[in-house]
């Protein structure tokens, strides 16, 4: 038996657990609580009960910002999973010049949200920016607009920086989980004359099956943390056509200071994420956080 | 050990051959395909980055004529500039001091609950993990006030150490699970050794377990230090002090409607985008294992 094991390990538990509570735990509870009262900053709040989330639902740019996180969300997936399979694929294959392209993918990953918002306004500008000086260049000058600031195009515009900048994790995520997969399995299904596409289909695609679904978990549960990103770039705008629940919780809470109802949308956007958390888990039939 | 050398061998020549054999005849079709569809991308991932630089070395005026152009080494002033025209020198110093010492608390917290919950034989431990992990689930943004009012009772707005709790706070879940998971990685016997040598507890975990757990403290450290470094909905709301602004805040300046020096917002983002790509160049397979590690946790 360790000498004071127990004693020591209830010491190492304490600073932690206070900081947890006092960053995670105290506020999780404060957002689930203020969310069924009115008040903004040095008010007495008085209670409304489930006042905050009706007005919150009859609201049409709440719904348009609950329509905008799926649509990011589902963005994001189309973009960044296939895109990230079929270039773990490619490098899986180990053609010359793999390790280089492994590299440049995941550049984009390292960059802060707020380096890649300034750039990406700046690749979007109407009047000087790359992607419409290529547009020109090209013949295709009716195309030209001002892309954040066109609310046609803005959330679009958006969801693409976010599959520029994600899709070389997910690369590493299915390179990881093809180079988990024994090399003899190839080699036997080259013998039976499975090879390309057949291959592709029968032998890799069902063995990386679970990394899909974690991928998928991913994807939808990371959608809210686009948050930084969207916020560098269009703050929610031009007239909420690029807004996330996160954007309008903000503009709620900073700007028009009702507390409460930046509460309520708080707590919409934790029950969702749960749900989507763990319901995909259900569907997928996965041990929660296991690792694939 | 001495029978399986050679058939080991002979498989990877075997392999080799199978590889060389079966890539020849596709050579031209597929290997056309396979470098369209990578370099296409890899012109996507770099190719704005490199438009930034070249316009980094670019007056205001060429930029607006012509948007993609040849850069200008004495426009090299541009950098000079930019960092005196928001001090970008002083943000990186207040991201990076607040990083560390969040990197710091929040790894010194994370190793020791993980110890305490690994080996401690503590009652309820599985329930314990299992409510650090529920943070995992958590949408830090939507803490946002709360903790806003918390710190305006305790004054903690502006105050380094705010930011430093917060970003230390979120990095819990992630760290207790990481550093859980090592402790249990480490044989029971190597613990009950060093204890019949008579090491206490702390002298176990600085000489025996920091050492063996090194892999985990980088994976934690780097997820924990890009997360911190990278903030800026916190850093924005929590610190009304402009004396010490973080980098992510103090970038947004250039972005502001009444400011028009782009060839300095080039050269600023510039600036921001070099570290980390160079730390990333150095630590390539470090840096992709623990982010792709991290993705799969939180």
């Amino acid at each position: 038996m360790i000498r004071n094991l127990r004693i020591w390990s209830l010491i190492f538990l304490l600073p932690g657990l206070a900081l947890f509570i006092y960053i995670v735990v105290l506020p999780t509870i404060q957002v689930i609580n203020s969310s069924m009262y009115n008040w903004s900053p040095g008010q007495v709040g008085t209670f409304v009960g489930l006042n905050n989330f009706t007005q919150m639902f009859a609201d049409p740019s709440f719904r348009d910002a609950l329509l905008h996180t799926f649509v990011l969300l589902i963005g994001a997936m189309i973009i960044q999973i296939p895109l990230g399979f079929i270039f773990a694929y490619l490098i899986f294959r180990r053609y010359i010049g793999s390790a280089f392209f492994q590299t440049v993918f995941f550049i984009p990953m390292v960059l802060s949200s707020v380096v890649i918002a300034l750039l990406w306004t700046q690749v979007y500008n109407q009047d000087f920016g790359l992607l419409n000086s290529l547009l020109r260049a090209v013949g295709l000058g009716d195309l030209t607009r001002p892309w954040l600031g066109d609310s046609s195009s803005s959330l679009i515009s958006v969801v693409v920086v976010v599959g520029w900048q994600y899709v070389g994790l997910y690369m590493l995520i299915f390179l990881a989980a093809l180079q988990r997969i024994p090399h003899s399995i190839f080699e036997a299904a080259e013998i039976d004359g499975a090879v390309g596409v057949r291959q592709l289909k029968s032998i890799t695609a069902p063995l990386v099956i679970d990394t899909l679904k974690l991928s998928v978990i991913l994807v939808v549960t990371g959608a809210v943390q686009y948050f930084n990103l969207i916020w560098a770039m269009t703050q929610g705008g031009p007239a909420n056509s690029s807004s996330v629940l996160a954007s309008y919780m903000f503009i709620k809470g900073l700007q028009e200071s009702r507390l409460g109802y930046a509460g309520a949308v708080a707590t919409v956007m934790l029950v969702v994420n749960l749900i989507l958390a763990i319901g995909l888990q259900r569907v997928f039939r996965r041990e929660p956080l296991e690792l694939g | 050990m001495t029978h399986a050398m050679p058939l080991a061998s002979s498989t990877l020549v075997s392999r080799d051959e199978d590889t060389s054999r079966g890539r020849r005849p596709k050579l031209s079709a597929v290997s056309i395909m396979f470098y369209a569809v990578l370099g296409f991308w890899a012109v996507l991932s770099v190719g704005p980055l490199l438009w930034m630089l070249m316009n980094s070395f670019r007056s205001k005026d060429e930029i607006f004529s012509a948007p993609i152009g040849l850069p200008h080494l004495d426009k090299i002033t541009n950098y000079p500039d930019a960092w005196n025209f928001v001090d970008l020198g002083s943000a990186m110093v207040s991201s990076l001091t607040v990083s560390v010492a969040a990197v710091l608390l929040g790894g010194v917290c994370t190793f020791l609950i993980g110890f305490a919950l690994s080996r401690g034989s503590l009652p309820f431990s599985g329930a314990i993990f299992t409510f650090f992990l529920a943070g995992l689930m958590i949408p830090t943004f939507s803490l946002l006030f709360p903790i806003l009012l918390q710190f305006q009772s305790a004054n903690l707005v502006s105050h380094r150490l705010g930011l430093v709790l917060v970003n230390a706070g979120f990095s819990i879940s992630l760290g207790v699970f990481l550093f859980k998971g090592a402790f249990d990685a480490v044989p029971r016997e190597y613990m009950e050794a060093a204890s019949l040598d008579g090491a206490s507890v702390p002298r176990m975990l600085i000489s025996l377990f920091l050492p063996i757990m090194r892999p985990s403290i980088a994976t934690f450290v780097i997820l924990t230090f890009i997360h911190s470094y990278n903030d800026f909905v916190f850093a924005l709301v929590l610190n009304n002090d402009p004396s010490w602004r973080t980098l992510p805040v103090a970038l947004l300046q250039f972005n502001g409607a009444n400011v028009v020096r782009y060839d300095l917002l080039f050269a600023a983002i510039s600036i921001a985008t070099l570290p980390p790509v160079i730390v990333y160049l150095f630590l390539r397979k470090q840096v992709q294992s623990s982010m792709a590690m991290g993705g799969r946790v939180g």
